[in-house]
């Protein structure tokens, strides 16, 4: 089995049963034949069953359910289960419809969606083109309590326009291919009935189409959902109700996992290790988004070792990333580039990273620094998160693989606020953070478009029109055929040639379950959508 | 007596106006204010946005600026929204109260109702088993860390008993078994350590007091053994004790934070924990005044409770 199905296998561990994969239509047929035999055989005889409740833990609380403008990760996961979009990916991140029947690409600036009919809101309203403006409006300028700090992933709308009853039109202010994938994701873009702002508190309250109706929110306590009867997903969902409390602290959701008190949560894989191979328990596991990565900066007037590629190139190969893997992640984790392995089409394979881009070669890293001069070496500040505990670690391990080269690197553990601060204004030399999901695979090089006010703070001394064209071509290409090869390019640019970050290693969230709940899987996301599919025994 | 009260309610005017300057300023000096945190990971954000959402917040005027709009409103019941979720900062406040009041009410009851019978008990039968048992306890209540003692407590009951309190807040009018199931465990947790201060402080002023003269005439009086120890004893040994409660609840409270979110409790303390981690200024600012107020309050009734304890007091 190559490295590239191993992390397929990993990817396999969604579960989906042939049952729901008929129920959800033919697009996901295709996702499971690449969960192949493994997931099938899982799935084996496992019949869904409706009724039964389920209680999940939340490691953080929602803070609001606003569908809007919601900055936090835990805002979606209040809120997923109410809400759809009009578009959805399936377990591949091929892009499907969801509340939309199809669209047409009418030019380079308009497309046009066609809505299913006869979708209801959960107040029995039915879906219409008039709710999907209302809904884009908020999206463009999101209301309190959301921020207009999520604006950076809103595509470039200029307008909406209802053509019919169930057809809505989007004026792009330029060509934008990440429309779709903005779409897909959900997370900004569910779709809310016409003057919901104006009936409801919407950080306590909400309408949408989801699976689940809610029944309450209390902060820092429960999101408590019910059965939506009238889901357009016929079939779907099974459980009756679902009960999301938040537990912050570990120990707790273990402790609630043992006494039955809980029926899964997201554990850290130490600790999801406990449950492994115990009665009454299944550990799941998946990569997310989440990579490692190790960022410099290129600031002009302020030259340093690193603005020397060969030296970038150099660090590239002294990172052994199998040794970061195995010493930090106990094993459990895959190469990443700057796609992490999994995002649908997109990353590089594994055996291209382990073996060109990301190969582990301590002569040819002592080469490059001999060729640019730096033999002897340097010392820097590697700032880090000092939460969670990965990053001190790996860093730990970073700092002993550098000191082969002569780099001497000071580790500085930050808060994550400070962090933030600082990663944002561009005040540090070297960076070991983590990247996240995007909605579109331009999220992840958005930083080296040069129009990007990131790229001045970070990037100021770098020019490579080659790496610029590709951003930005990658960006307005509507056709998602065309793009891929130009994102291959890209990605091959940035670790060949520009390395102004140095991808490391996906890593895996590990999910604990009861073994009455069937169907759960660790989604890509860092969302709980296995929960829609979910039945219990 | 009047006039003291008069006096001290007067103190609690610059103290709060104090604490809540400290407090204010301490949040916004931290590196990285909430706009960074907003806006984290997100490299396509331009300085236009950023002005924006500092504009959404109402943080763009200066820090007296700033401060003097909070306090105005403050001094009005109105501590303003969270900058998180819009939400009256009072109304997340006014639920979050009797939670935290409720675990530390239960927890000083605990810790009086064990600490001072152990301290007693301790100082009349000293350099006994008993004595040396209860010292050892008290030795062990102030060294154990209380979230170390609520996270064991809870792994244990769920490993041995396949039990864990009900998560989901229970009020205690509603189910007053359910609200009982729910606090016993935290509580407990939160005051061991007071539980043990309360001992050793009962036992050593035990000691003192079963020394003095008095002590000594009522014995030789023949009053009852039981009488001498509890009438003339430990009435007059709880003075210093009382004391040290007043200052434990500021202890209590501070412990009641941690213990809030192992046992998945939305108290004062996990509000505060949360805000301060999301720089949410306005949340920050009013529960520290509200637990500053709470501590203050709490220390003039202490010191109200002097001149019950003794009549010979008398508050000036």
């Amino acid at each position: 089995m190559s490295d590239d199905e191993l992390v397929l296998e990993e990817l396999a561990q969604r579960e989906l049963t042939r049952q729901e994969l008929l129920a959800m239509g033919a697009g996901l047929v295709a996702a499971g034949a690449l969960a192949g035999p493994a997931a099938a055989a899982r799935a084996g005889g496992t019949k869904p069953k409706r009724g039964g409740k389920l209680t999940w833990a939340l490691e953080q609380d929602p803070v609001h359910i606003a569908p809007f403008g919601g900055i936090l990760t835990s805002n979606h996961w209040g809120k997923e289960f109410m809400y759809d979009s009009l578009l959805e990916w399936d377990a591949k991140l091929n892009i499907r419809p969801a509340l939309a029947e199809s669209w047409k690409v009418v030019n380079k600036t308009t497309v046009e969606f066609t809505l299913k009919r006869g979708i209801k809101f959960h107040n029995g309203k039915e879906v219409t083109a008039a709710d999907a403006k209302y809904s884009f409006d908020l999206q463009a300028a999101p209301p309190a309590p959301g921020s207009v700090a999520v604006l950076g992933q809103f595509p470039k709308i200029a307008s909406t326009e209802v053509i019919g009853k169930y057809k809505l039109r989007i004026n792009l202010s330029q060509p934008d291919a990440t429309l779709f994938g903005y779409l897909a994701w959900s997370r900004y873009s569910p779709i809310v009935p016409q003057g919901m702002y104006e009936q409801l508190n919407p950080s306590r309250q909400g309408i949408g189409t989801g699976p689940f109706k809610l029944v309450r929110y209390t902060p820092n306590d429960v999101v408590e959902y019910v059965r939506n009867t009238d889901f357009w997903r016929k079939g779907l969902p099974y459980l009756d109700g679902l009960t999301l409390k938040v537990l912050p602290d570990e120990q707790a959701r273990i402790a609630a996992l043992r006494a039955g008190a809980i029926d899964g949560a997201t554990l850290s894989p130490d600790a999801a290790r406990q449950f492994q191979g115990q009665r009454g328990f299944r550990v799941l596991k998946n990569y997310t988004a989440a990579f490692r990565e190790l960022q410099f900066t290129l600031k002009e007037g302020n030259p340093k070792p690193w603005f020397d590629g060969r030296v970038r190139r150099a660090i590239n190969h002294a990172l052994n990333r199998q040794e970061l893997i195995e010493k930090v992640y106990g094993g459990n984790g895959a190469y990443s580039g700057h796609v992490p392995p999994g995002y649908g089409p997109w990353p590089l394979t594994q055996r291209e990273l382990r073996t060109k881009y990301e190969k582990f070669d301590l002569a040819l890293a002592r080469q490059l620094m001999k060729a640019a001069g730096q033999e002897k070496g340097f010392s820097v500040t590697m700032t880090t998160f000092s939460t969670p505990a990965d990053f001190p670690a790996l860093a730990s391990v970073m700092k002993e693989q550098l000191k082969r080269i002569n780099i001497d690197v000071n580790i500085e553990a930050q808060e994550p606020g400070t962090f933030a601060a600082r990663n944002g204004t561009g005040s540090f030399d070297w960076d070991l953070t983590a990247r996240g999901m995007r909605g579109d695979v331009n999220g992840y090089m958005a930083e080296f478009n040069p129009s990007a006010a990131i790229y001045g703070r970070w990037f100021s001394a770098y020019r490579n029109p080659r790496m610029w064209r590709l951003v930005g071509t990658g960006q307005i290409e509507l056709e998602q055929k065309k793009r891929l090869p130009m994102y291959k390019d890209l990605q091959k640019l940035l670790l060949s040639t520009a390395l102004l970050e140095v991808p490391l290693i996906a890593v895996q969230k590990f999910q604990v379950v009861r073994t009455r709940v069937n169907n759960m899987y660790v989604a890509f996301s860092d969302f709980n959508t296995g929960l829609r599919y979910t039945w219990v025994d | 007596m009047q006039q003291f009260l008069l006096r001290r309610l007067t103190l609690l005017v610059p103290t709060l106006l104090g604490m809540s300057m400290i407090v204010f300023l301490m949040v916004r000096l931290l590196p990285g204010d909430i706009i960074d945190i907003f806006t984290a990971g997100d490299v396509s954000i331009t300085e236009e946005q950023r002005r924006q959402i500092k504009e959404q917040l109402g943080l763009s005027g200066s820090y007296p600026e700033q401060y003097w709009h909070w306090l105005s409103g403050a001094v009005q019941g109105d501590f303003g929204d969270s900058l998180r979720n819009t939400t009256p900062v009072s109304e997340i406040l006014l639920d979050a109260l009797p939670i935290t009041l409720e675990l530390v009410f239960l927890g000083l009851v605990i810790a009086v109702l064990v600490g001072v019978p152990l301290g007693v008990i301790s100082a009349v039968r000293r350099e006994s088993a008993r004595d040396y048992a209860s010292r050892l306890g008290g030795l062990i209540g102030v060294s154990i860390p209380n979230f170390w003692l609520a996270t064991l407590l809870l792994l244990f009951t769920s490993r041995v008993f396949h039990w864990v309190p009900p998560f989901s807040y229970v009020s205690p009018l509603d189910d007053p078994w359910g609200n009982l199931q729910q606090f016993l465990m935290p509580a407990i947790s939160i005051s061991v350590f007071t539980m043990a201060i309360v001992m050793r402080m009962v036992r050593a002023t035990m000691l003192e007091v079963l020394n003095l003269d008095y002590v000594r005439t009522a014995r030789a009086k023949g009053v009852p053994r039981r009488k001498v120890i509890f009438k003339h004893g430990l009435r007059n040994a709880l003075i210093p004790v009382v004391t040290i409660v007043g200052f434990e609840v500021g202890v209590l409270m501070s412990g009641a934070a941690i213990v809030e979110i192992i046992f998945g409790l939305p108290g004062v303390g996990w509000q505060l924990l949360q805000a301060i981690f999301n720089r949410d200024y306005p949340l920050v600012q009013a529960t520290a005044v509200l637990l500053a107020t709470i501590f203050i309050v709490f220390n003039l009734l202490v010191d109200l409770f002097y001149s019950v304890l003794d009549p010979r007091i008398t508050l000036e």
